[in-house]
């Protein structure tokens, strides 16, 4: 009897210790991503917008919110949350039972120092997410208190992008004051699905399912995650048609081809946040507010979409379509006759030179470059294209004297709000840094109109009607070009199955959760 | 030999601290923003600043200078701009992969140069002759990528015989750290899956690396052996009755040895100094990439320290050269 009582009890154990993974769990083994690039730290403080950690740091950790898939806000480790009126105060209460995988457990103390910590670190590219935030309070244990310096809408749609960290974690490895920033270069304590096995520099980072997680396990998934870096394009392809690989990050138009061709590969479109822009600076013939709109005509807008095959969408705007404040104000069709019009108005009408940077080794860029150089030899301008890697660009750009007359970028938005894209498009206050307004746009009128519609309470109409004239005054001053928006491709493997991004994510907000193989 | 030890490491120092004080001008008069970079494409002009800052970049060109040379004088090659690691610690990372890479394709090549060269020059003129002559012919034209995508192409792609690229299994976790070299820190751990894996995941990166490196080396063997098999005291050893094996290996091939020794130390410089092409193609996370990385990146630090530890692999490589030749000549002194 007393035997049998025991087995009994050791089974209990067991069956308790085994408890958060359901008995209808299926591991359908490692989704493997073959990634461009390695990431240089694992901290979500030093997460970027573009950057391919946040495949590998948005696995580990968790937001309080997230975007829903009709891309309303939702809970993540908030499960409900309060705004005041004046969008001042934001009240948030935080899920029970949410375990670390250091095995401490969630509490307001833990969201209080992760953004305490995001603020003070500030290395990634996220930081103005938190620069309106006056204090962070815990009012109770499992509620916080967010306080607002100035009424800011960029602060609650960025917040799912900021990450929770254990506050034992950062508190047991801090070193000389640095909150943990040397472990959490290397370490992971988050909420995630997914909890840091390994990462060996150079090779991969391995990642397996935490068994504690709050969502569960019930159903399908994939027991590991690796990220595999360092591998050249055709090598991630070869190991992706061989099945050796799940998933391939920024892919190019050439994979599309690719794909198109082999049954084990698929290509998908992520979300199209993704805009491309083409800047003029204004100096010499492009000073004259005639060339500028002339260049504006001349563009080859419907050549650079047929280029894109199908993964590009014109821009009625210099903001992107169906965020918060974007309306159209603009025709993308190239029209010669007006460009030539317009020319001849201005005080350049016999030509002239001007030298635009571009980048060879990347296709649309390419592509643009030369489609853009050739409609302009019709006009009689000339384009010298010059290839130059970014850091080379970003030194020149510094200087109005050796700043490039024209330039196109790619920039991504974090955030589904049109006024973060237009800051960073033409905001004078980014003149000389060469980071953004490559135009070198100077407008108290439009900089005005963009500081004020972010303060107003998210829902405010006045929102759009700001950024709304901001966008015509882009149009009418010609400052920038809005040449396409793109979608960010990358390639699956035919075994992966419920794979899906955030809707309004950049690119590696993926949920590594909801995936499996099969087969 | 102990002054020429010395000696060659006093000019050592010398060229080092040379070599440094060249490429860190040369890294900072580059039109590029090496902190723009490090902070990606989407950075803001805050986030750039302070990863200047951190850097150091901020501050003027002699102050940088004298900090990094003292730096050097202690050991410290800098931090990486790029893995935000100590240099120091990104080269003990990757240097041993590249090593385990050198020492194999070495092995590979000294055996094979010297017993196609030596088979090559005592059938000279025969059929096994000149298919030994067209396979270096073949093996010195072909370009290294090209070898290497065509090796991927047959041997993992269609026969499915040897892994595609990488150090080891990306199911395998690595064997505790000894050497760094996977082979033997497996063999030391008694993990042999982890040691057959490994070795299987060098084969490839090794035959592209070794094919054409030893058909340079079965071509100085065989010119060499054909001219000691000529000589005076070769056709005496016969004369006196030799086994024919006793007079080509002990009387033809030590003579011979010379012109081989010195172009297989070349070679090992090369192949420690890191197989670019091949680390790229085989995604071998070696020296040769992350000094590849490191210019594409701008990361000026990284850059001097992979330059440095290649200048000290070459400086090395060529001692122990010069070291052989005494003990293969008695005649060569170092005096």
């Amino acid at each position: 009897m007393k035997k049998t009582l025991t087995i009994v009890l050791a089974l209990a154990v067991m069956l308790l210790a085994l408890a958060p993974v359901s008995a209808d769990t299926t591991w359908t083994g490692a989704f493997v991503l073959g990634s461009c690039c390695e990431p240089n730290s694992l901290d979500p403080a030093a997460m970027g917008i573009s950057q391919t950690e946040g495949y590998v740091i948005n696995a580990m950790y968790e937001g309080l919110t997230q975007y829903s898939r009709d891309g309303e806000i939702a809970p993540r480790l908030a499960t409900g949350w309060e705004i005041s009126d004046d969008a001042l105060t934001y009240t948030l209460w935080l899920r029970e039972g949410v375990q670390f995988h250091d095995g401490s457990m969630l509490d307001a103390e833990d969201v209080v120092v992760s953004l305490e910590r995001h603020r003070a670190l500030g290395m990634g590219n996220l930081g103005f997410i938190l620069a309106p935030v006056a204090s962070i309070t815990a009012t109770d244990d499992m509620t916080v208190e967010i306080q607002l310096s100035a009424a800011d809408f960029q602060f609650w749609a960025g917040l799912p992008h900021i990450k929770i960290l254990s506050a034992d974690a950062i508190a047991a490895n801090d070193m000389d004051g640095d909150m943990a920033g040397e472990f959490f270069r290397e370490n992971a304590v988050g909420t995630g699905a997914y909890q840091l096995v390994r990462w060996d520099p150079g090779r991969q980072t391995e990642m397996a399912a935490f068994e504690n997680y709050w969502g569960g396990w019930e159903g399908s998934h994939v027991e590991t995650f690796i990220a595999r870096y360092g591998l050249d394009f055709s090598t991630r392809l070869l190991l992706m048609e061989d099945g050796e690989a799940h998933l391939i990050d920024w892919a190019g138009l050439s994979d599309i081809r690719r794909a198109e061709t082999s049954d084990a590969i698929n290509y998908n479109l992520g979300n199209p946040l993704q805009g491309f822009y083409h800047f003029m600076k204004q100096d010499g013939p492009l000073a004259d507010v005639k060339v500028r709109q002339a260049l504006m005509r001349a563009y080859p807008y419907e050549a650079m979409i047929e280029v894109m095959q199908g993964v590009a969408l014109p821009l009625s705007s210099p903001a992107i379509g169906g965020t918060v404040g974007h309306c159209d104000v603009f025709e993308p069709v190239q029209d010669m006759e007006a460009a030539r019009a317009l020319l001849a108005d201005s005080d350049y009408a016999d030509g002239f030179s001007l030298r635009q940077a571009y980048r060879h080794a990347n296709e649309p860029r390419r592509f643009a470059a030369v489609l853009f150089q050739e409609a302009l030899a019709e006009l009689g301008v000339e384009v010298v294209l010059d290839d130059i890697p970014w850091g080379t660009f970003i030194d020149a750009q510094r200087n109005f004297d050796t700043a490039y007359d024209m330039s196109s970028h790619w920039l991504n938005i974090p955030i589904p709000y049109s006024g973060e894209m237009l800051f960073r498009l033409n905001h004078s206050s980014l003149i000389d840094t060469g980071t953004g307004n490559w135009a070198w746009y100077n407008n108290p009128e439009f900089d005005a109109l963009l500081e004020e519609a972010p303060t107003l309470a998210p829902g405010d109409p006045r929102i759009d009607e700001l950024l709304c004239e901001a966008q015509q005054i882009l149009i009418d001053d010609a400052v920038v070009i809005p040449v396409m928006l793109s979608q960010y491709i990358d390639l699956t493997h035919s075994s992966v199955r419920g794979y899906q991004y955030d809707p309004y994510g950049f690119p590696g907000d993926l949920h590594v959760h909801d995936i499996w193989l099969e087969n | 030999m102990g002054k020429l030890l010395l000696e060659r490491l006093l000019t050592l120092v010398l060229k080092l601290f040379g070599m440094a004080v060249i490429l860190f001008v040369v890294t900072q008069v580059l039109p590029a923003d090496p902190a723009a970079v490090a902070a990606g494409t989407d950075a803001r002009p805050e986030q750039i600043e302070k990863i200047r800052r951190e850097l150091g970049l901020d501050k003027p060109f002699h102050e940088q200078f004298i900090t990094y040379i003292s730096g050097l004088a202690r050991g410290d090659l800098g931090k990486s701009l790029l893995t935000r690691r100590a240099v120091s610690d990104d080269l003990k990372l990757r240097f041993p992969a590249t090593l385990e890479l050198a020492i194999l394709s070495g092995v590979v090549i000294a055996v094979f140069a010297v017993g196609l060269g030596i088979i090559a020059a005592v059938n000279a003129g025969n059929a096994l002759d000149i298919a030994i002559r067209a396979f270096v012919v073949i093996g010195m034209a072909i370009p290294l990528f090209v070898l290497a995508l065509v090796l991927q192409l047959i041997f993992a792609k269609w026969l499915d015989l040897f892994p595609l690229e990488g150090r080891l299994h990306t199911l395998m976790a690595p064997p505790p750290f000894t050497t760094g070299l996977y082979t033997v820190d497996s063999l030391l751990a008694g993990q042999w899956d982890i040691f057959w894996s490994s070795l299987r995941h060098l084969a490839l990166p090794v035959a592209a690396l070794a094919l054409g490196r030893l058909a340079v080396g079965a071509r100085f063997t065989r010119s060499g052996m054909l001219e000691t098999l000529n000589q005076p005291y070769v056709r005496t050893a016969r004369a006196k009755g030799l086994r024919e094996d006793r007079v080509v290996l002990l009387h033809a091939f030590r003579n011979a040895l010379i012109p081989v020794v010195t172009m297989l130390g070349i070679q090992i410089g090369f192949l420690l100094s890191g197989a670019v092409l091949v680390e790229v193609v085989f995604t071998w996370p070696g020296l040769g990439r992350y000094a590849v990385e490191s210019v594409l990146s701008f990361d000026f630090y990284a850059v001097i320290g992979a330059a440095l530890v290649i200048a000290v692999i070459f400086v090395v490589s060529n001692t122990i050269v010069d070291l052989l030749y005494a003990q293969i000549d008695p005649r060569i002194s170092h005096k």
